[in-house]
């Protein structure tokens, strides 16, 4: 069994809770928890924002957003035509100084790496091409 | 995203309902520092009908906690759900808010 879902978004963030909506649906049709649809609705999330917000700053570009689902995982490509950027460069957030210091920069790229079980990233064909997993819990 | 705002015990707590994303998170920022304009020092935000939080509203919980800093002042966060309160741990958010599992519990300890 499959449950797959292929969406186009034009740039906006506004758009972000239908993707979450997708995912939500794609999931839940094969099975997911609400534990693994969250999750992955924060990844995609996280992942479009930033795609939206620094890759095209602010100017229309389309992000396509392919969920494929099975019984046993789900992945999710992301793509865009922004200029290159691999999100896992990001350095690590600062999750450790107190409160005068501390700085929010990067903790969207690095939730999502924390919640999801895979994530690839590689510029092809003048693209950037992310891929999300989500294996179901044994 | 609905937001209902109360006070008790010279306490304002915000209580947003829905999920506080990308989109949603600005008007989360706007309620609190509505409330903030108008004099409180004191804001507890009852997360029990939030469902999922991204960093666009972590964002904001950041913002806030840096504007009530002063001594007197008191902000804190209640009655997490698990996911959400998941996502707070991985940011690495427990270590500098005040966390409660009830309102009660919360205002108890503000007095």
């Amino acid at each position: 069994m499959t449950c797959s879902r292929t969406l186009t978004i034009s740039g906006d963030i506004h758009e972000i809770p239908q993707i979450s909506a997708a995912l939500e649906e794609t999931m839940r049709a094969c099975g997911f928890s609400d534990d693994a649809i969250l999750d992955m609705q924060l990844a995609v999330e996280e992942a479009v924002a930033n795609t939206i917000l620094h890759g095209y700053r602010g100017a229309v570009g389309e992000v396509t957003i392919a969920i494929h689902a099975t019984l046993q995982s789900v992945q999710i490509r992301i793509e865009d035509h922004a200029p290159p950027f691999d999100p896992l460069s990001l350095p690590e957030p600062d999750r450790g100084s107190d409160l005068a210091e501390r700085r929010i920069g990067g903790l969207g790229i690095y939730l999502m790496r924390q919640v999801a079980d895979e994530v690839v990233y590689e510029y092809t064909g003048s693209k950037n091409v992310l891929t999300l997993v989500k294996r179901k819990a044994a | 995203m609905e937001i209902t705002t109360a006070e008790r015990q010279a306490v304002t707590i915000v209580s947003p309902a829905g999920r506080i994303d990308t989109v949603s998170a600005p008007i989360l920022e706007q309620a609190i520092n509505q409330a903030i304009e108008r004099g409180t020092r004191k804001i507890l935000l009852d997360f029990s009908a939030v469902s999922y939080i991204s960093s666009g509203g972590l964002r904001v919980l950041l913002a806030t906690a840096k504007k009530l800093k002063n001594p007197g002042d008191r902000y804190g966060l209640c009655c997490l759900s698990a996911d959400v309160h998941k996502i707070i741990r991985l940011a690495g958010f427990t270590s500098i808010f005040s966390i409660y599992p009830s309102e009660g519990e919360a205002l108890a300890g503000w007095q």
